[in-house]
This record gives C-alpha cells, structure tokens and sequence, in this order.
C-alpha cells in the first residue's frame, strides 16, 4: 500500500492556485487542503501526449468524481537527481550507463538542473546541483567507479533528500537493474523511500537494460505515478533520453480537494477523455487530517 | 628589447645588454636515483632542460637542503576505507611517520583529510606522532559517502601557501575521487601556480571490467594520480599491494623518499628566450636517475570558489 505521490498547498498557499479560475471549488472550501497530482498521458502507442485541456482529465477518489481545482501544463525547469548503479549486478552495464547519464545531460535545457548520485559505498557523486553541463559531463566520465556494496534503497532515499530543498519539477532518474527487497530492513527502507517521495512530490524514474530489467523498481515506480522505461541494446540511447525528460517535463499538475480530510490512504483514478489515451499517475494518497 | 640595428655599432655591448634582458626562470627539479634516494652531486651540464621541445640553456643549478612546509592528505573515504578501518588507519599513520621520520625542526607540517565534503585541514602541528594520530582516530566516524580529492588537494595547497617554506603535499589515496567541484587538472594547475609539489602514495588498484558488448571498461584511476605528480613535479609511489591482499604496506619509507626528494632537490635557474614556450621537460644524463620537475613553466590560473573554501576548516572531530 502505497500513497499517491502529492504536493501539499496549506491554506495560506491558495492565493496562488486561485489564480486559475479552475481553483475556485477550492477557494469554496474553508479550510481545505488541496491536493496535487503529477500525471503524463501516453496514447496507446506509447506517445506523449501534450496540450490537454483541464476538462479533460477526470479524478475519482475511492471511486467518486472529484473536481479539478487546479490545472498546469506549463513546462518547468526540471531538478533532477540522476543515480547510476555501479553494483555488481550492472558491472557490465558500466559503460552503457555512463553513455545513458550522458545522454540525459544532452537532453537538458537551459534552466534545467542535475546532480549525480550513486547506488554503491559513495553515494555522492556530485557536490551538488549544477546547471553546467561540463560539470555533470566531467563527473560522468571521471567519477564512476564500480562497487560491491549491497545497497540500493538507502541510496535511493539520500536521492530523494537532496532534492528536498530543490524548486522545479523534481525527480531522481535512476539508471539500474533494481534493488533487492528480501529483507525486512529492505522492506522497511522500500516503504521509506515511497511515502518520502510521494509525500515530497518527488517523481522517482527507473531505467534499466531490456535484458536485465528492473525489478521491483519498475512497479515502485509505476505506483509513485513516475516511469520506467527498459531499453534493448538497439535502440538509439540518445533518443530514449530525450523522450524521458521530455516526459518529464511534459507532465500535467492537477489539483484536487479531498472530499475528507480523514488522515487516511485513499485510492485514486486520474482519467482522461480522449479514446486510445491513458493518463498515468498516482493511485493512491493520503489525505490530511482535519484541524484540530 | 635592443633594436638589432642599434647593435652594429657597439656589437659585443648589445650582446651583453641582449643576455641580461632575457628572462631567466628557477625551477625545482629532484633527481632520485635507482635507490629511491636523492642524487647529490649532479653538475650543471648534467641538466638538460627543454621547453616546448626546445633546448633551454640552464645558466646555473644549486643545490640545498631546505626545511619543507608539508600537508599530509589522507583519503578516510568509504573507497579507501574498505571494510578494516583499522587497517586504513595503520596506513595513515605510516604515511605520518614517513613524514615525521626526517622532519627537522624548521618544517612544519598539517593534516588533512579527505571523506565526505567537508575539507579539514588541521594547523601546523608538532613534529610528534601523537598529535597526528590524535586526529586520525578522530576522524573514525567521518562521513564516507564522497571522495572529493582533488578539491582536498587544492584545498591543501591554499592552506600552505602562508607557510614558509619549500612546499609539498603528501597525498595517500586510491584515487578515486567523487563529488569534486575542481578537475584534477585543476588541483595540478593550482599547485603549480603555488610551486607546490604533489607526491602521491596510490593505495588503490585499477580494474578491468568486461561489458556487455565485449568491450572493457578500464577503471585506470591511477593515471590521474600519475599525472598530478608529474605535472607538479612530485613523487608518484604505487602502493597498490595494501589494498590487493587487504592489508597495511608500511607506506612509510615511501613517503620518506618522496619528501627527501624535494627537499633535497635542486634549483635550476634557466635562461629564457623570448617565445620560449611552457611545456617543461628535464634531462638528467646521469643512467639511472629519474627526475621530477613541473611539467609546465606556467600553469593555467586557477582560482578557488568561495564556496570551496567556504568548506575549509580547522581539524574537527566528526560527529
């Protein structure tokens, strides 16, 4: 069980989604706390989809419609933490995971914003956020040194940290075949990572080799709303790049009032009424409590 | 500059007016022979000094023993730690004693560490064990989860450059460097630019890794290493061994070759012709001598960022 990844606006934060006139149900409910959903639509060949409108999408929380309060589709600078797995499982992936990282850097835009990290004993490969291309490229070429060290969960969730202070749209893009979940503190660090991430509005991205595949990150992924993506030896990497971050970028914000304010996980759809078109997001979330 | 026409009248004046304009240029030069010990008594044509590929006339070289400014680096980073910390930290103190073993009264010398990234450089200390070793244990519990070398090293550099005399840096890593703001190329220019020696005691090995699509990923962190030294004219010292079969090699009598070698170098004052260049290479004649010099006559500048060095500070015991 796991909650829908959402961004939390407090009270005082309205003023600025009533800005949309979409916003005004929001507006109508003292109190209320609004909800924030990222969500990508694909067509049924895979493609993104952008410029849909807000009357578009439809929500249901635990089966029940709920109105759009808030709508955006405006690209934003991304904020990305780029994590490369240099266990033992994808040792002979070194290369073809450096040439993905440099590949996502080749896709950046101006604005957009990157640090790099590491599945193994030295998670920290950057200093820190840079928007330098050469930076990124330099630790890219210089700074990849394989590991044996078993970790992946822990230096998942230092990924999802660093990006706790960032602005943009956020999310940690990690190259690897998946982490292990067969013990409890694995368990435990698994649902760590999502709740933090979920409730952080961190998109996590998974992108592994076709042939190794990615494990059960591809449906902690899936669950958070983010994407995952396992690319054969064939394809063009530069290209499977540019579509991750412009799925990435090409994100929908979507705001909701939760009907209850009740503390509790609830399940949730996010539709949209196009034919051959599906809109992925989060399914659950979890409502705030009501004040005291 | 003399205009040669000026020159026909009073030929031998404008020759010597000619030899004096031109620039000359000291450059530290160590020469090591087969033992690992400083060769004494080389002559001056013994030196040949080339520039860009281009024979440099050495108008004099001496020879002295000074008293060295030293900074000891140490990498405590997860890499370097591997799982026996305890083995990691009988190696710092080996790298120590080498440094304390000839130490003489007018050195002075630090420690600095590299380990997550924070960049702890300790004030000179006393030329005793214990105030070194202090630290070391000190540093147990010190984040390892980045190896920012090279800003270590220029770090280091920085903090010598207030100390007085013949500078050296004494790096022990296994070259693995991670989360650097500076290149190693950097770290080298800016050594350089301080007339600081880097000589390295690589305690790492390298790697080849099968991908794959049958190529090879080579994990050749000690050409970095390599080349800080060279192009410093520091010492670079393989030590490969202590990590191979997980132990401590006493570092010891390696860091005391490294240290004699630039402090008992020679000073090489060249005479330099207008365009001469700056890739620096040194001949020494004498069979069976290896000589460490800066590869460069200037190095690119390089300037510290606030930020680095707004991550100096004195020795401080991890938390």
């Amino acid at each position: 069980m796991f909650p829908a990844r959402f961004l939390w606006l407090s009270s005082g934060c309205l003023a600025a989604v009533l800005a949309s006139p979409a916003s005004e149900q929001a507006a109508l409910r003292p109190g209320g706390e609004l909800i924030r959903v990222h969500a990508t639509v694909r067509s049924d060949e895979g493609r993104l989809i952008p410029a849909i409108g807000a009357d578009q999408f439809e929500i249901r929380v635990d089966g029940k419609p709920v109105p759009v309060a808030s709508f955006s589709n405006d690209a934003q600078a991304l904020t990305l933490v780029l994590m490369v797995d240099l266990r033992g499982g994808m040792r002979d992936r070194l290369l073809w995971s450096r040439d993905a990282g440099l590949a996502l850097v080749d896709a950046l835009r101006s604005g957009d914003r990157l640090r790099i990290g590491a599945f193994g004993r030295e998670s920290q490969l950057s200093p820190g956020f840079t928007g330098d291309p050469s930076a990124v490229r330099r630790t890219l070429m210089e700074e990849l040194w394989p590991e044996d060290r078993p970790t992946f969960w822990s230096d998942l969730y230092a990924g999802l940290d660093w990006l706790t202070e960032e602005s943009g749209r956020r999310a940690v893009v990690a190259i690897s075949n998946g982490g292990d979940v067969d013990t409890r503190i694995e368990r435990q660090l698994t649902s760590t990572v999502m709740t933090d991430a979920l409730a952080g509005g961190v998109i996590i991205y998974a992108i592994g080799a076709k042939d190794k595949g990615l494990g059960v990150f591809r449906p902690i992924a899936q669950r958070a709303g983010g994407g995952h993506i396992a690319f054969s030896d064939t394809a063009d990497v530069r290209a499977v790049m540019r579509e991750v971050v412009n799925e990435l970028r090409l994100e929908y914000l979507i705001g909701f009032v939760p009907p209850v304010l009740d503390g509790r996980t609830h399940d949730l759809s996010v539709r949209v009424r196009l034919p051959e078109a599906t809109a992925v997001a989060a399914r659950r979330f979890t409502a705030p409590a009501a004040p005291k | 500059m003399t205009k040669p026409g000026a020159c026909l009248a009073a030929a031998l004046f404008c020759a010597v007016v000619a030899a004096q304009e031109v620039p000359t240029r000291d450059v530290i030069v160590s020469v090591v022979g087969a033992d690992g010990k400083p060769v004494p008594d080389l002559r001056p044509d013994e030196f040949q000094v080339f520039v860009d590929d281009r024979r440099i006339p050495v108008v004099s070289v001496t020879r002295s023993d000074v008293p060295l400014s030293m900074a000891a680096v140490i990498d405590m980073s997860g890499s370097s730690r591997l799982a026996q910390s305890r083995f990691a930290d009988e190696r710092s103190e080996s790298v120590v004693d080498g440094v304390l073993k000839d130490a003489t009264a007018a050195d002075t010398a630090r420690l600095a560490r590299v380990g997550g990234m924070d960049l702890f450089i300790s004030p000179p200390l006393p030329l005793r064990t214990q105030p070194f070793t202090t630290r070391i244990s000190e540093a147990h519990d010190c984040p390892v989860s980045s190896s920012p070398i090279w800003d270590a090293v220029a770090a280091a550099v920085h903090a010598l450059t207030g100390d007085p005399h013949r500078r050296l840096v004494v790096l022990a890593t296994d070259g693995r460097a991670t989360a650097t703001t500076l290149s190693v190329a950097d770290a080298a220019h800016y050594a350089l630019q301080m007339q600081t020696a880097v000589s390295v005691i690589d305690v790492g090995v390298s790697l080849t890794i099968p991908q794959w699509n049958g190529e090879v990923a080579v994990i050749e962190r000690a050409k970095a290493l390599r080349w800080l030294a060279a192009t410093t004219g520091g010492a670079y010292i393989p030590d490969g061994p202590a990590l191979r079969v997980r132990a401590a090699v006493d570092s010891y009598p390696l860091v005391r070759r490294a240290i004699a070698a630039r402090r008992h170098a020679y000073s090489v004052t060249l005479r330099l012709p207008a365009g001469a260049g700056n890739a620096l290479s040194v001949i020494v004649t004498r069979p069976e001598t290896t000589v460490l010099a800066p590869s460069l006559l200037d190095a690119p500048p390089v300037e510290l960022s606030a930020s680095l060095l707004a991550r100096v500070g004195d020795w401080e015991k991890c938390k």
